[in-house]
């Protein structure tokens, strides 16, 4: 259920759209159901969404898978998103990737048990400057080597 | 226009069209995938690359707006290359399953590989795999070999009106797929598996049986609806084995509905009548045409009497016969000289119904303004008529609607009433008044008393002020207490907003009926009246009581009570037809005989049988004709349909018209729409099993708002008339709304 | 006159007798080309076109799936096919008919084949006792290639380099 607070968070969005154009605010408003959901959409959610927004429910989902920032499963407490475009790849950012799946003993896209961890691949985050590069919550590690991804993960896993 | 150059040669071009038109008009082949003329330019394919002066890369034929001057390769290097580098691409993750897929041998990926591919594939990694999902009992998917061309998804979202394929994911794990299993819900899905270029979605009933050379195709004439869409039918050793859609700019253009391209299942369903039997003491025996026949004829003289009168024979017909069908069935009572004779079988009053004339086209039907339904659910009613009005809606045009439960059309509406049935005629009527007050034009006595309403006044003005209005009957309203006068208020209100008028009503193939006088003559009985009388004979064509009439346990009462001579003609076993009738004969179905359906533009359609009539069965004409012969009429020397075609041409009659009074009757009890669901309208689709199977083919329901269920004393577990009740604020207070695909009513309304 | 004389010696001498007598007087000597076929036999290329048979995978599934290729490239159109979804979903046929009346032993259905299911196997030497019999059905083809399992691998696997 979409709580009322959400709605009206979706509402201020709407109204930023021409009218009969409201599906335009489809983006936020899985964002802040999303939010409200521990971080994740569940079908039934995108379709409330789309119900809202008088949308079809497939071109919800359309959106919902298109953007890494949607997850459709629970997701981690710290979602560590290492980007792996070409930038990154040539200073070595697979070589992170593989790091970080061994260190945290999943694979990228899947939560540790402990539901702390979630390494993602992601697309360009414009951060070339600093390739190889993460991305913790809304902060940037950059110029990485893997003892710094190990201290990261050491840090995240302590509860920092 | 001026003059563009393609490949050395000059062609004339219109400002605004794109090259993949011009090509494509002058017979240029660029090979495409996504694009379809009837939807919008995608461009996501980049097949149709071609090579256009001055442009530093090739550029897509069908999204590339032609301009003076320009001088484009399809064939250069450039072109090539591209082409070829863009067929590889889409060839990296499409298995290699052709020999067991269905599309083989009419794949546009397999023609264009072979005409623009490579013969040896440079990708050696594992291919991408993706999972089917059950989209319902119509369409197959195969979601692997999707090239995501995404024209189903186009064609759901312009065409069908839902969007209810899409593509989600990015990348390579971009999909195309439904949101929720639920299955297509669309009345026009099937079109999703001719649009679809490759193997991807393929049609279930004919999965696996046969590759597309195999079979040969004739052209034919769909009559499930009054637009009488345009098919081909695809048949193997005598059988009906697919429909496809063949295209028609003036009729169908190039989609048919599911019904349409799914009911030929029907035809090899196991409860074909397939031999003439005679009823021996109550026992059914098999016997020969020639015993069957010359059975009927001593029936039908004995039933005569010694005043050799054929005045208590009557004869009752269904709206699925074809045209020479009615004509010569109309010629033989009337030569025996008998005039009871009916195909309004479902109309409970026929002095009382709807009779009105259709005067629009169907291509001007997307070019109105504006749009009055009155009394249907257009989109599972009639959906080519309603893919028209959604057309005209998207281009702009508006559309109000007068109806007695809300329905979930695919077209935005302006205004929606909905309003309990004995009301429509006076919304009507006061709409009628505003508009004749506002011309300054006289207001008949009728009218006077009555008060206006808003709504009245909102439908006027919309009439009033659009320029090509037309004015929609549906079938909600032929058993309604004011038929005649909503017919009448109808027919004047476009007179005087001057709209056009369409009249849904007609369905099947009666506007076939009417032209060919199969209604009773001037001292003759209709249905009605002759099932209250004392009938001697009775010849039936098709009718199959439970469904065609009004009120079927009247019907078959009356029908078996009597001790009359009945000959029914029937294409499928009926168990009440078998109860009451003395001989049964079994007749051609649909595409197993010549004939010719009237359309309701009065569009004669003539078609060709596509198969031979199963058995022992025959094609209902000739029947009709041998009948004739035993009968010793003259003048049924026919060698072909076509010359009884010829002859009823020359005969045509004219619908008896309704004279045009107005006198609205009012009603207090619970009023009752009766409306066969859109999958049992006729006897071959009451046996086609897929679509049966379908959501809309499971349509069965008594709809009523809570407050009529109270009236009623009725819950959401109870049975309404023998259909199951639901309860839902839809619908206009004090009616129910039935949507049934049983039967008629079982018993007498309350 | 001349001619005449040579003649008469010639019928004197029977000198032509001898002359056919010392070609089975060679033959005498000579060694045998003969085969006692059956029991002895003439070698066969892998590439010779004899009856058919439908082979099937080393789990026992069968190979054919009723693509149908061979219907349609069959020249003398001999093979007749029916299809079906067999309730595991896949795609088979419920009728593979050969015509042996009709069949001109070309090859083409085994050249059409994507999945190598039909095949045209070294065996000549066949007979049916009745009209019926012409008709080889897919049990009996399937039979055949079981039967001769060993020899069709054998000889595919000969003709396999080549192809």
């Amino acid at each position: 259920m979409i709580s009322n607070k959400a709605k009206k968070e979706i509402n201020s969005w709407v109204e930023k759209y021409p009218e009969g154009r409201q599906s335009s605010a489809v983006m936020e408003a899985l964002k802040i159901v999303q939010s409200e959901n521990g971080n994740s959409l569940t079908t039934e959610l995108i379709q409330e969404v789309a119900d809202y927004l008088d949308m079809p429910g497939i071109a919800a989902q359309e959106v919902a898978t298109f953007y890494e920032n949607y997850n459709h499963s629970p997701m981690a407490k710290n979602v560590i998103r290492v980007c792996h475009n070409i930038s990154c790849m040539l200073n070595g950012s697979d070589e992170l990737i593989t790091h970080l799946e061994s260190k945290t003993g999943v694979k990228t896209g899947e939560v540790t048990q402990d539901g702390n961890i979630c390494v993602k691949k992601v697309e360009c985050l414009g951060a070339c400057v600093g390739a190889p590069m993460l991305q913790i919550d809304d902060k940037y590690y950059e110029h990485l080597t893997l003892e710094k991804v190990d201290a990261i993960i050491d840090g995240l896993k302590e509860g920092k | 226009m001026f003059e563009i150059e393609i490949d050395g040669k000059l062609v004339n071009a219109e400002a605004g069209e794109k090259l993949i038109e011009v090509t494509d008009r002058v017979g240029i082949s660029v090979p495409r995938f996504c694009y379809h003329e009837k939807l919008s330019v995608a461009a996501n394919c980049r097949m149709c690359l071609v090579d256009v002066e001055g442009a530093p890369k090739p550029q897509p034929a069908c999204s590339t707006p032609v301009s003076e001057g320009m001088k484009v390769s399809t064939q250069n290097e450039k072109a090539k290359s591209a082409q070829k580098s863009v067929m590889e691409f889409l060839l990296i993750n499409h298995p290699l399953d052709c020999p067991i897929c269905d599309q083989g041998g009419e794949c546009e990926l397999q023609d264009v590989a072979m005409s623009y591919g490579s013969n040896v594939s440079r990708f050696n990694e594992g291919k991408r795999v993706i999972a089917d999902s059950n989209i319902g009992a119509l369409i197959h998917t195969d979601m692997t070999r999707c090239i995501h061309c995404t024209r189903c998804v186009r064609f759901g979202t312009e065409i069908a009106g839902i969007m209810e394929m899409g593509g989600t994911g990015r990348g390579e794990s971009l999909k195309i797929e439904p949101f929720l299993n639920e299955g297509i819900q669309s009345e026009l899905s099937g079109n999703m598996i001719d649009v679809c270029p490759v193997g991807a979605l393929t049609s279930k009933p004919f999965r696996y049986e046969l590759r597309s050379w195999q079979m040969n195709s004739t052209e034919s004439i769909a009559r499930h609806d009054l637009v009488g869409s345009n098919i081909n039918v695809q048949t193997y050793k005598g059988k009906v084995k697919r429909i496809v859609a063949r295209s028609n700019d003036s009729v169908n253009e190039t989609w048919i509905s599911d019904r349409d391209r799914f009911s030929y299942e029907g035809l090899s369903h196991s409860n074909r009548l397939l031999k003439p039997q005679v009823k021996f003491d109550g026992t059914w025996k098999e016997v020969s045409w020639e015993v069957a026949l010359d059975f009927c004829v001593k029936g039908l003289l004995r039933s005569a009497g010694e005043s050799n009168s054929m005045n208590s024979l009557g004869v009752l017909a269904s709206k699925t016969a074809t045209l020479e069908e009615y004509y010569l069935l109309q010629k033989l009572v009337s030569e025996l000289g008998c005039e009871n004779i009916d195909y309004r079988l479902g109309v409970k009053d026929t002095k009382n119904t709807i009779n009105l004339e259709s005067n629009v086209k169907l291509s001007d039907l997307e070019k109105i303004d504006h749009a009055l339904i009155v009394g249907s659910y257009t989109r599972l009613e009639q959906p080519m008529i309603n893919h028209r009005l959604r057309k005209a809606a998207l281009r702009g045009g508006t559309v109000d609607v007068i109806n007695s439960m809300q329905f979930d059309f695919n077209l935005a509406l302006n205004n929606e009433n909905i309003i309990i049935p004995c009301e429509i005629a006076n919304l009507l009527a006061s709409t009628l008044k505003v508009v004749l007050e506002s011309t300054n034009q006289d207001v008949p006595e009728e009218l006077n008393k009555l008060t206006i309403t808003k709504s009245a006044t909102k439908i006027a003005k919309k009439l009033l002020s659009s320029d090509a209005s037309v004015i929609v009957l549906g079938e909600h309203v032929i058993n309604n207490d004011n038929a005649k006068n909503i017919s009448n208020l109808v027919a004047m209100l476009a007179k005087n907003t001057n709209s056009s008028t369409l009249n849904l009503s007609k369905t099947g193939n009666s506007i076939a009926a009417d032209i060919a006088g199969f209604f009773p003559g001037k001292d003759g009985l209709d249905v009605n009246s002759m099932l209250g009388k004392d009938m001697n004979a009775y010849i039936m064509f098709d009718v199959y009581p439970e469904y065609d009439f009004h009120n079927s346990s009247t019907a078959i009462k009356a029908l078996s009570d009597k001790n009359s001579f009945i000959v029914s003609m029937n294409s499928f076993y009926n168990n009440n037809v078998a109860d009451y009738s003395d001989v049964m004969l079994p007749i051609s179905s649909y595409y197993e005989t010549s004939g010719t359906h009237v359309n309701i533009e009065g569009e004669f359609q003539t078609f060709a049988a596509s198969v031979k009539a199963p058995q022992e069965s025959k094609p209902a004409w000739k029947v009709i004709k041998v009948l004739a012969d035993l009968l010793d009429i003259s003048g049924f020397n026919y060698s072909d349909s076509s010359n009884v075609l010829e002859e009823a041409k020359h005969n045509i009659k004219q619908g008896h018209r309704a004279e045009e009074s107005i006198n609205i009757t009012d009603t207090n009890s619970v009023e009752v729409i009766w409306q066969p669901s859109p999958y049992s309208i006729d006897a071959l689709l009451r046996h086609s099993d897929s679509l049966q199977e379908t959501k809309i083919g499971q349509i069965n329901k008594a709809t009523m708002n809570s407050s009529t269920a109270k009236h009623l004393n009725l819950g959401d577990k109870d049975d309404y008339l023998g259909v199951p009740v639901v309860i839902s604020s839809l619908v206009a207070n004090n009616c129910v709304f039935i949507n049934a695909n049983k039967s008629t009513p079982s018993e007498e309304q309350a | 006159m001349f001619d005449k004389l040579i003649k008469i010696f010639k019928d004197f001498t029977l000198s032509e007798l001898l002359l056919g007598m010392s070609v089975t007087a060679k033959e005498l000597v000579n060694t045998k080309i003969t085969v006692q076929f059956p029991e002895e036999r003439t070698p066969i290329s892998p590439r010779f076109r004899g009856i058919h048979a439908l082979r099937r995978y080393p789990n026992g599934e069968e190979r054919c799936i009723a693509c149908k290729l061979c219907e349609a490239v069959c020249p003398a159109n001999a093979i007749t096919i029916e299809s079906e979804m067999r309730d595991d979903g896949t795609r088979r046929t419920t009728q593979y008919d050969i015509d042996l009346f009709k069949c001109i032993y070309c090859g083409f259905c085994e050249e059409a084949c994507p999945v190598d299911a039909i095949v045209e196997t070294q065996i000549f030497d066949y007979a049916f006792e009745s009209r019926e019999g012409s008709v080889l059905t897919k049990e009996r083809l399937l039979e055949i290639g079981d039967e001769n399992k060993k020899l069709i691998d054998k000889t595919k696997l000969e003709d396999s380099k080549y192809r």
